[in-house]
């Protein structure tokens, strides 16, 4: 808001104006009206104009929807473009992106948005996104990006506006080897609400969170240069995407979401919440979870009962939706769940499962927040599919992110766990406490399969007929072995606990060993891993 | 097990060692107990490889002691997995699921930090530990004929009713293709020549002296367009060892030396897809990338693409990470196009060790309309260079970087990065 320094620039005459403001109040309302004109003008009012009519919002909007109201305190308004000699016209105030810090929820974040009443090429040459970053860096605070889109067609074909040459732009712009190297030392999100590519599509690579508006098109590329190439509307598989919205205002409700279970920074604290939920004992969830080893249920709503009411935020919902990932609440305290999900292919976990899994798992691992993973598979189901899809190395990277983890993690194998899915899911023996629920089955593969396979001979001798009787009492025979108490006695788990008190058990025991934790000094090794491999 | 009369008969365990090993010097390891398992000088041993001691053994049985002893491990695939060893002799105790699933073998894998080489021989069929253990080796080899998967046609009938062959479920076809195999071998004289050429180029341990030779025998020709050409002509001759040949042919990568200095190799492809890095490609990269910077390896890069495939952005972020995070010393020698995010891999932030060259003519710029010729930009950072004199150049500023006596200097984050990509 500008508060008029005098009255009288309507009324009286220009030079009796001058002779009347002292030349330091002048100073200022220069830069008053500069920083006015900079501010809404942008790249020139057409291209405000054509922003409006295509329906889009400009950066400037973007952030006051997006931030607190009115905390939006703007860094490198004045910026512009620093190569004079390829770009003679320095082009508009702001350099193509607008940022600056803000407040988000009531806690301090950075933001840098691109600026697409400047047009592409042209953008991220001032190094501004850099500055922001490093800003954000150092006073420990997320970073969110949004990518408003490449262009508008009628913006594209103006002239002098496209004039950066390509490799000084990559070259000034210091944001992206930043990023690179960042090993996740504060939250980063990106957001694509338009056709993005370029250096803006690059945060979408490296970020903690990625957000994508339904329809929109993310990649390396420019449409043009890759039409042949992109396999779809999106460009992209889904995977890489942690949440797709339907509309702008959608994708900053998710930014917000997700960020509020993150710490400011890593190594910071956890952002705990409503500590004075209830832990009392839970007498329906144990219905959720049908005895009949063969019977699907939904693994959400035991994950939504486990978790403090309306905490839980899944990420990737439609990816790879044998296992469940998200955040969420337990007695206050963020906690991500890794879930198997029965209601899809029995929950057994394919290539795609393992990937969704590290990915989740190094997010969290990065920034503190303790794991609860919640077992019912067959295991990593077998094909010849999955063995091209990379089975092995797929399955074994899940092992090595599982054994490196450093947050405090509970294992509860709610009905099924065999073999190496077992071991793998159970950290590798490196979860702080493994539980069971007193019906699940542990074993080293699932008994009717391991029947099958074990008494072949024997079974090859009986005539036809009376195979599956003998094969379905050997496997009720495993099966015996496979109860909790077995794995109990020689603690390959900790404990059976009762359905109704896991939350209860979970909660304290998480509450009790964070509190324990002597804080980070190091990144953790899974901070560094790539975010989608 | 039964096996066609018509196959030879199937090697020991000891009978592999003594052909891959120098003659004479396998010392099976005396009997001792390890964690469930009973080890015995049937689990394998240590013998010499070039005059360097070397643990081998079935699958991932001894895999620690190579770890105490700081020098390699090969494990040779025992056709047997955790099933067939531990679940057959354990039916009474069905309890011990970890043990059962090789459990104490991958936890000493997965929280290894590639501190010394670790290679795995698809000999034999191999499911449960022998396969699992290939997903976390430096350096995976398989021999035609021998199956490499999770669990074997025979668990798959039963349990899912899906009917294959060996070949069809994970044979050389099949591993070639997605690059769980680094290199495929014919017979079994390949399988060991192999080994004992990967390991050439390793030191024993990350940190140890790195294996320099005398100055190798010159090319025969100067580098030229294109990936083997570049290749052929900037390293010792025959040196170049090539990694997963038929993965992403875009981008050829492998072990080779410069005048003697053992490198890491990758040079995009102009004659496939442009040379492009599709995401397959990425991966490929950023395994080698990581191999180098757990054993001090030097990377040169050569460089002619139209860059990364614009949907392989994860990828491409990556293998730029990846690139990024390595600290041994980088070369680019940029023989043709790099526009695009090709740019990408050429490391905006360079660090003191790195290198980066242009041919004459090379060009360079984000937007192929952008780009610009090497000489009139900055990212030639060191200058422009004749194919001719590319090899000379790179092999002074290594000498120059490493030293007198090179010690592999690891890097401290891509060693705990995923070993399979």
């Amino acid at each position: 808001m500008t508060t008029p320094l005098t009255d009288g620039a309507g009324g009286t005459s220009p030079a009796a104006a001058t002779a009347e403001i002292p030349e330091e109040i002048a100073m200022v309302e220069r830069l008053r009206e500069l920083r006015e004109q900079v501010t809404t003008q942008m790249g020139g009012p057409e291209a405000v104009h054509a922003i409006h009519a295509a329906g889009r919002r400009t950066a400037r909007e973007h952030i006051a929807e997006f931030v607190d109201p009115g905390s939006f305190r703007e860094v490198g308004t004045f910026a512009t473009f620093v190569d004079k000699v390829t770009a003679p016209d320095p082009g508009p105030y702001g350099g193509g992106i607008i940022g600056g810090h803000a407040s988000l929820d009531g806690r301090p974040v950075t933001v840098a948005v691109d600026d697409d009443s400047v047009t592409a090429p042209a953008r991220r040459s001032t190094g501004k996104a850099a500055r922001l970053y490093q800003m954000a860096l150092q006073q420990r605070r997320p970073y969110i990006e949004i990518a408003t889109g490449d262009t508008i067609p009628s913006l594209a074909a103006r002239p002098g506006k496209t004039g950066t040459a390509g490799a000084r732009t990559f070259g000034a712009e210091p944001a992206f080897p930043y990023l690179l190297e960042r090993q996740r030392a504060i939250p980063v999100v990106s957001m694509v609400l338009g056709d993005t590519s370029g250096a803006s599509s690059f945060s979408a690579g490296l970020c903690d969170f990625l957000v994508q508006l339904k329809g929109t098109r993310l990649s390396l590329a420019p449409a043009a240069a890759d039409a042949e190439t992109a396999p779809n509307g999106t460009g992209q598989p889904a995977g890489e995407v942690d949440a797709v919205v339907a509309s702008p205002d959608e994708a900053y409700a998710a930014a917000r979401r997700f960020l509020s279970y993150l710490p400011s920074y890593a190594g910071g604290p956890l952002p705990v919440a409503g500590t004075d939920v209830p832990l009392d004992y839970d007498d329906q969830i144990a219905r959720l979870v049908p005895a009949r080893r063969s019977r699907a249920y939904d693994m959400k709503a035991v994950i939504r009962r486990i978790c403090d009411a309306g905490t839980f935020f899944e990420l990737k919902p439609n990816y790879a939706r044998n296992v469940v990932t998200g955040l969420g609440r337990l007695g206050g305290i963020p906690v991500g769940v890794l879930a198997n999900a029965p209601m899809r292919m029995a929950g057994g976990l394919t290539p795609e499962c393992c990937l969704k899994a590290v990915s989740f798992v190094c997010l969290c691992d990065a920034f503190g927040i303790p794991l609860l993973v919640l077992q019912d598979t067959p295991g990593f189901l077998v094909s010849a599919q999955a063995e091209r899809d990379r089975a092995i190395v797929r399955v074994m990277t899940l092992l090595q992110a599982m054994s490196l983890i450093t947050v405090p993690a509970v294992s509860v194998v709610i009905r099924k766990a065999f073999g190496l899915a077992f071991v793998i899911l159970d950290g590798n023996r490196q979860v702080d406490l493994s539980l069971a629920w007193p019906g699940a089955e542990i074993g080293f593969m699932d008994p009717p399969v391991a029947a099958n396979v074990l008494f072949e001979p024997q079974i090859k001798q009986l005539p036809e007929h009376e195979r599956a009787a003998f094969l379905a009492a050997k496997a009720a025979e495993l099966g015996v072995g496979f109860e909790p108490y077995g794995v109990a006695a020689n603690l390959t788990i900790d404990d059976i606990v009762e359905p109704g008190e896991t939350r209860g058990v979970v909660a304290r025991y998480l509450k009790d060993s964070l509190a324990a934790r002597p804080p980070r000094t190091a990144p953790s090794p899974l901070a560094s891993w790539p975010r989608w491999y | 097990m039964s096996h066609a009369s018509t196959k030879p008969a199937r090697p020991t365990l000891r009978e592999h060692i003594e052909r891959l090993a120098d003659p004479g010097t396998y010392a099976p390891a005396q009997h001792f107990s390890e964690g469930m398992d009973q080890v015995s000088e049937a689990d394998g041993g240590e013998a010499l490889i070039d005059g360097r001691p070397v643990t081998l053994g079935l699958s991932g049985h001894l895999v620690m002691r190579a770890l105490n002893r700081r020098h390699p491990y090969v494990a040779i695939s025992s056709g047997t997995g955790g099933l067939a060893r531990g679940g057959r002799r354990n039916l009474g105790v069905l309890d011990t699921v970890w043990g059962m699933s090789g459990g104490p073998m991958l936890a000493e894998m997965a929280g290894r930090r590639r501190d010394v080489p670790v290679v795995s021989a698809i000999v034999h069929h191999s499911f449960g530990d022998s396969s699992f253990f290939t997903g976390m080796s430096d350096y995976v080899i398989q021999l035609k004929g021998a199956c490499m998967a999770l669990t074997g046609p025979r668990v798959l009938a039963i349990g899912t009713s899906e009917q294959v062959t060996m070949e069809e479920l994970g044979g050389v076809d099949v591993h070639a293709r997605n690059g769980q195999a680094d290199t495929i071998a014919e017979t079994l004289d390949e399988v060991y020549a192999a080994i004992r050429r990967f390991l050439s180029f390793l030191p024993s341990a990350a940190g140890a002296p790195l294996p320099v030779t005398g100055p190798g025998r010159q090319p025969d020709r100067e580098p030229a367009p294109g990936a083997r050409q570049f290749v052929d002509g900037l390293c010792d001759r025959g040196s170049f060892f090539e990694l997963r040949r038929d993965f992403a042919p875009s981008l050829v990568t492998g072990l080779a030396r410069l005048d003697g200095i053992p490198v890491g190799v990758l040079a995009s492809d102009p004659a496939v897809d442009g040379g492009a890095f599709s995401a397959d490609a990425c991966l490929k990269a950023t395994r080698l990338v990581c191999t180098c910077d757990a054993f001090g390896l030097p990377i040169v890069f050569g460089i002619d693409s139209p860059g990364p495939q614009p949907e392989a952005i994860s990828r491409a972020m990556m293998l730029a990470q990846a690139v990024q995070l390595a600290e041994v010393p980088k070369c680019w020698v940029i023989t043709g196009r790099a526009h695009g995010p090709g740019l990408l891999v050429t490391g905006p932030a360079r660090i003191a060790t790195d290198l980066v060259i242009a041919w004459p003519g090379a060009r360079a710029g984000y937007y192929e309309t952008e780009q610009s010729a090497a000489d009139e930009q900055h990212w030639a950072a060191d200058g422009i260079v004749t194919p001719a004199g590319t090899r000379a150049t790179l092999s002074a500023h290594l000498r120059g970087v490493l030293g007198s006596s090179p010690v592999s200097r690891p890097g401290r984050t891509l060693c705990t990065w995923p070993v399979g990509f």
